[in-house]
């Protein structure tokens, strides 16, 4: 089922080069017809679904030059951008490009939706800090949910910097979640300071810029998009992925499986082997060591003293519901049961595991890879973090001329504090 | 007093509008090394000149030429595909440069709501040559907090600080000084500022940013819009290309980000470190620069600087890939602090010393109210 992706904004645009790179990378295959438009014809590159969205122009240029001259290209009539910019301003994407730009997007996006055999979504990826991404973004998911109500919406969206990458991030990021909350399926959520560590410690890259932080998050998300097929947890010696098992479908499969309760839709994106380039010839892998690596990252634990001196590890962080992609030989057979203890998941959760599998490797010869996408309480400290902010400037009502200026109230923003409070109380009593 | 209009679009083309209120200036530039540049039909110039006096240039020569003004205006604003922004660059002292500079900001304004007015403006410093420089800069100071959307004060010695510290300028005295100030080396560092200010705008790099982010992040309230602004550059000795390895890098950048907080940096005479910071951006130019080596400088940086309290992450960064000509590595740092209070004072403490003998008042009652003194004053 194919999914269309846009990419708002600078951040959009720059994670969606890497994503359709990730996914362009799996060794020998052809590329997902998922994500990738047949070539018309001979000698022609496929071209990417993707509608490239920015309020600038230069961003789009140099992401559709930069992806030329590979295994796909982007579709030269498939961007949409204006000269002024949002400047940083959630009210100035949201409200005034919003209104302005509505039919000439939806127009484009139409044209990608019917050029899919079996439309399967959209997949939305936008930075939550800036104007465009988030205010801007914000605005198109929101119509989309109106145009194409029965489309299953997942957003992919990235945190910013807690040191500070904008000032008003903290108004961007709020006023982002709460719009996406009402209307997209599933928020994929990753931050920057995570990718930031993945690069420094696991894969040895001392200072890595947006290019390699992009590279590291999109081969993580793109080991879950990439096809598969669904096995159960408890696989007999005789399953293998083949063919005959029924293939996951993008995006409808995931919303099922992950984001059934209304009130829980935040995903954060898990993967193994994070292995330095230059070690990977020197590593053997093995299931149960790649699914113990991804646990102890996903569920971190804490010493528990209790009385009698017994000191029990208990996970600090439990999960809504998971979704588990083995990727590599043995994968339909892979013991996956250290992943479905009880205490990782609330008490009336049904079934909250999922596991898909393909034996095709995606980093080397005989080399495993484990991605998880989980329904858990992994964005909820970021986002504590910038309403205590958000809260101090707004009582301080600073920078709120700015918004107000293009049609947004006071109102507005304590309706949205007061949703994303909400769903961090939700989880916080998991 | 020049006003180039900068626009957003894939052209370069070189819009400005030159106003004087007499002519030798404007001709020496239509006469030098830059002549071709310049459009001479897009020029304002009168014989006489404004004499020191921000009544004659705002009151008398403002109406005289506010429709040339604006016909002169609205086509360079014609030719842009998307009008981002006007850049005013004057001084507060003088006669036209600030009466006729405020009048033409009102003008903007009424005309182009929409459009952001920033404003290069020199602030006279303590040992001005012009008498009437406190009434001129106090009476401009009212325009600018009503009508600029952004101010980016500047101060001329501060600039000549720079230089001497940069072993550029040598004069010690002051009359050495007033003769021999290297005004073209102090208007290639404001235009070395303005044109990193909008480098983003021209060139690619990992994270833009344009003028209206610069208002959006740096302007928390619609009267506090001076932003004082620093910059340090990387000029390594030997030559150019320059290769560096990964023991400088974060040397380097240790040292360009201290040097950008320092206060001998800031085009303007003020201790910021000492006085509390709304909000601070840090715009880098140049290759080796990765997004987590800005993070850990500011992470760093930020311990020294007194944030309020409502926003102790405030911070924009923006990271642009093509650095200055000879300059592989260079940071402007843009902050909104109070320290501009002090600076706003002393302007008012010189005027009120005036003020209070009424002494050159009957130049200025010959174009406008008395009244107008104490609304600016207030202001």
């Amino acid at each position: 089922m194919s999914v269309v992706v846009l990419q708002l904004g600078q951040g959009g645009n720059q994670y969606g080069l890497a994503l359709f790179n990730a996914l362009a990378s799996s060794r020998g295959s052809p590329l997902p017809c998922e994500f990738f438009e047949e070539s018309g014809s001979k000698g022609e590159l496929p071209r990417a679904r993707a509608l490239l969205i920015d309020m600038e122009p230069k961003v789009v240029a140099a992401v559709t030059r930069k992806a030329n001259g590979g295994a796909w290209k982007y579709d030269s009539r498939s961007c949409f951008t204006l000269d002024s910019g949002s400047g940083n301003n959630w009210a100035a994407g949201y409200c005034s490009n919003g209104a302005t730009c509505r039919e000439p997007v939806l127009e484009q996006i139409r044209l990608k939706v019917e050029k899919c055999d079996c439309f399967g979504g959209f997949l939305g990826i936008q930075s939550l800090a800036g104007g465009t991404g988030a205010g801007f973004g914000a605005y198109v998911l929101e119509a989309l949910k109106d145009e194409y109500p029965s489309a299953c919406i997942f957003s992919h969206s990235i945190w910013p910097f807690q040191s500070g990458e904008v000032v008003v991030q903290n108004y961007n990021v709020l006023l982002t979640l709460a719009k996406l909350h009402e209307v997209v399926d599933g928020i994929i959520t990753v931050e920057n300071e995570s990718l930031v560590a993945a690069c420094k410690k696991t894969l040895g890259i001392p200072s890595p810029s947006f290019v390699e932080m992009n590279s590291v998050g999109a081969h993580a998300l793109a080991s879950l998009l990439l096809p598969s097929f669904w096995r159960p947890i408890q696989a007999s010696q005789a399953s293998t992925c083949n063919s005959s098992q029924l293939r996951v479908r993008l995006l409808s499969d995931l919303a099922y499986a992950l984001c059934a309760h209304p009130a829980y839709r935040m995903l954060t994106v898990y993967s193994t082997p994070q292995v330095r380039v230059e070690s990977l010839d020197f590593t053997t892998f093995a299931w149960p060591s790649q699914l113990k690596q991804l646990k102890r990252i996903a569920y971190p634990v804490e010493l528990e003293q209790v009385p009698g001196e017994t000191r029990l590890a208990k996970s600090v962080q439990k999960s809504v519901a998971s979704l588990l992609a083995l990727r590599g030989p043995g994968a339909g057979t892979a013991d996956v049961s250290m992943m479905r203890e009880p205490s990782l998941y609330p008490s009336w959760c049904i079934d909250p595991l999922n596991v898909c599998a393909n034996d095709k490797e995606i980093i080397k010869d005989g080399g495993l890879a484990v991605g998880m996408m989980s329904n858990c309480q992994g964005a909820i400290l970021p986002a504590s973090k910038a309403l205590t902010r958000a809260y101090a400037m707004f009582y301080s009502k600073a920078y709120l001329h700015q918004y107000l200026k293009h049609g947004l109230d006071a109102s507005f923003f304590e309706a949205a504090f007061a949703t994303v409070e909400d769903v961090c109380h939700s989880y916080s009593i998991l | 007093m020049k006003r180039p209009v900068e626009n957003s679009g894939k052209e370069s083309y070189n819009s400005e509008v030159l106003v004087d209120m007499e002519e030798g200036v404007v001709n020496q530039l239509l006469r030098g090394n830059l002549s071709e540049l310049f459009n001479s039909t897009q020029l304002i110039t009168d014989i006489s000149g404004s004499g020191n006096n921000w009544a004659h240039g705002h009151n008398f020569y403002g109406p005289k030429y506010s429709d040339t003004i604006i016909e002169k205006v609205r086509r360079e604003a014609e030719i842009c595909s998307s009008l981002q922004g006007f850049f005013l660059l004057h001084s507060l002292g003088g006669g036209t440069g600030s009466g006729l500079g405020s009048y033409i900001l009102e003008l903007l304004h009424d005309a182009y709501p929409k459009v952001f007015r920033f404003s290069a403006s020199l602030f006279p410093s303590t040992d001005d040559d012009v008498i009437t420089s406190p009434y001129n800069s106090v009476l401009s100071i009212g325009s600018l907090t009503q009508h600029a959307d952004c101010v980016f004060p500047i101060e001329n010695q501060a600039l000549i600080d720079i230089l001497r510290k940069k072993g550029q300028h040598k004069c010690q005295s002051s009359e050495e000084k007033r003769n021999k100030a290297p005004f073209d080396a102090m208007n290639a560092l404001v235009s070395s500022l303005l044109l990193n200010l909008t480098s983003s705008m021209r060139f690619e790099g990992q994270l833009n940013v344009d003028l209206n982010e610069i208002t959006t992040n740096l302007i928390p309230y619609p009267r506090l819009h001076y932003l004082i602004s620093s910059m340090a550059l990387f000029t390594p000795k030997g030559k150019l290309p320059w290769h560096p390895n990964q023991h400088t890098k974060l040397v380097n950048q240790v040292f360009l980000f201290s040097d950008a907080l320092s206060k001998d940096n800031y085009l303007i005479k003020s201790n910021p470190l000492e006085s509390v910071y709304f909000n601070c951006a840090f715009l880098l130019r140049g290759t080796p620069c990765s997004i987590s080596d800005v993070n850990e400088s500011i992470v760093r940086s930020s311990q020294r600087l007194n944030m309020i309290h409502w926003n102790t992450g405030g911070f924009k960064v923006g990271v642009c890939r093509q650095p200055a000509s000879g300059i592989p590595l260079s940071l402007v740092c843009l902050a909104n602090n109070t320290c501009i209070r002090n600076r706003l004072l002393a302007m008012k403490h010189s005027f009120n010393m005036l003020f209070r003998k009424r002494v050159y008042i009957h130049h200025y009652t010959e174009y406008m109210d008395f009244g107008m003194f104490d609304v600016c004053s207030g202001s």
